[in-house]
């Protein structure tokens, strides 16, 4: 399959066999194993977690099977590597528009768009990291949605007890317990999104008035500010 | 997955659709999709694989009759074990406990359930979760209705966008399940009630909801 490539400067169709050939030219290390998840990403997107081999992820990325050994031990390894960059491009992506809002429950609020955005915008590595989940309970291997998850709730309380601290929030919510209600709400477009569901979370108007009645009721004017 | 040891000749009695789905059930949550052979799920069920293969052409068919299995097992017991409510909060959270309830007594239903999910790369699964889907958002967007109109929820709310979040919601419950996420465990079926009741309260109509105290530590 023929791809758009810059060569030169100029932009050019670049048949497969070229592709291939560009490929296999000596990458450093660190961009080949960058080259090799995205291709994981795109290839598990595609086909799943079981339908998709090393084979077929050496081959999307233009090189080898015995190259992509050289960088991983193997599919759990690389899977890995995969679901722990998708976790972290998501939070870098989450903090960076949180950090632009002056108060707690701001910064909750645009902490559930920013999520929504990030999802519908990287649709297929969203797939890829759900499509990764059925290894579940195979040596922990589950343990990256979890420290996920256990790192958000960490996140969430923090910005509520801060809030509670500031005047912001109700005095009298336990924030840890009502951190597990936000995510909840918050984690929903993740699935969808996992689950190719179109409608409604298309919507983003409706979703986000939800996230914001959640927070209003624990704010200490009713609304949300900044 | 050791399998069952059992006389033979018992076993070859029962080897019925039904045998074959449960054997297969145990298979896949203990071993995934892939890791579970036919030839595994033959010997669990104490018969030939080619009797397994006279009811079920493929693993693949093998695999969604054993996924719809669990569907209606738990969309079943959901049902069943209600307790009355009397209104749309106490019926919501009488669901998700006893979701979350049937969830901790059987993981082996709730490993299948998280497994589908990377079945739905195939455009032919994900019709098939759909349709799945789309008849519990009919009967939950009943409820909602109902809901609005008993004055318990917020009329301003679209009653097909919520059965939708509360589906994902059972959805993000059954996965805090399978993670063995330990909050969720320690807690129990309390959790989903910890979960469910502010989002409920935030939904209620604006005279309904609590009004937040104010701090009066604060000017």
């Amino acid at each position: 399959m023929p791809a758009v490539l810059k060569v030169d400067g100029r932009e050019r169709l670049v048949p497969a066999a070229e592709r291939r050939a560009m490929a296999r030219k000596r990458l450093p290390a660190e961009k080949r194993r960058e080259s090799i998840l995205r291709a994981a990403e795109r290839c598990l997107a595609r086909r799943g977690y079981y339908s998709c081999t090393t084979a077929d992820i050496a081959a999307e990325a233009g090189i080898t099977e015995p190259i992509l050994y050289q960088h991983f031990d193997g599919k759990r390894d690389l899977v890995e590597g995969m679901r722990q960059r998708t976790v972290q491009d998501i939070s870098e992506y989450v903090v960076r528009r949180v950090l632009k809002r002056t108060t707690q429950l701001a910064g909750l609020r645009e902490a559930a768009e920013a999520a929504f955005d990030f999802t519908r915008r990287h649709r297929s590595k969203m797939r890829a990291y759900y499509y990764s989940i059925p290894e579940l309970g195979r040596g922990g291997f589950h343990r990256t949605p979890v420290d996920r998850l256990h790192r958000l709730h960490a996140a969430v309380t923090y910005m509520l007890e801060e809030g509670q601290r500031l005047g912001e929030v109700v005095p009298g919510l336990k924030a840890e317990d009502f951190a597990w209600s936000y995510i909840a709400l918050m984690e929903i477009v993740y699935i969808a999104n996992a689950l190719g569901l179109e409608v409604p979370f298309s919507d983003k108007r409706t979703y986000l008035e939800l996230v914001e009645r959640l927070l209003c009721s624990v704010s200490t004017t009713g609304e949300i500010r900044g | 997955m050791p399998a069952k040891k059992a006389n033979p000749a018992k076993r070859r009695r029962r080897n019925s659709r039904q045998a074959i789905i449960e054997a297969a059930l145990q298979c896949f949550a203990a071993k995934n999709y892939d890791g579970a052979s036919m030839s595994d799920i033959a010997e669990a069920t104490g018969i030939t694989k080619r009797a397994i293969y006279r009811y079920f052409p493929t693993k693949r068919e093998l695999f969604y009759a054993v996924r719809n299995e669990v569907y209606a097992s738990i969309v079943n017991h959901l049902w069943r074990e209600l307790p009355p409510a009397r209104d749309f909060v106490e019926l919501a959270d009488a669901l998700m406990r006893a979701h979350l309830r049937f969830g901790l007594e059987n993981p082996e239903m709730l490993r299948i359930v998280v497994n589908t999910i990377s079945e739905a790369a195939t455009r032919e699964f994900q019709e098939n979760i759909e349709a799945l889907l789309a008849d519990r958002e009919e009967e939950l967007e009943r409820l909602v209705k109902a809901g609005i109109k008993e004055g318990t929820l917020d009329p301003s709310l679209d009653a097909g966008y919520l059965a939708w979040v509360f589906i994902l919601i059972f959805y993000f419950l059954t996965y805090m399940l399978a993670f063995e996420e330990e909050w969720i465990l320690s807690r129990g079926e309390e959790a989903a009630s910890v979960i469910l009741r502010p989002i409920l309260d935030s939904l209620a109509p604006p005279e309904r909801r609590r009004k937040p105290k104010k701090n009066p530590g604060r000017p």
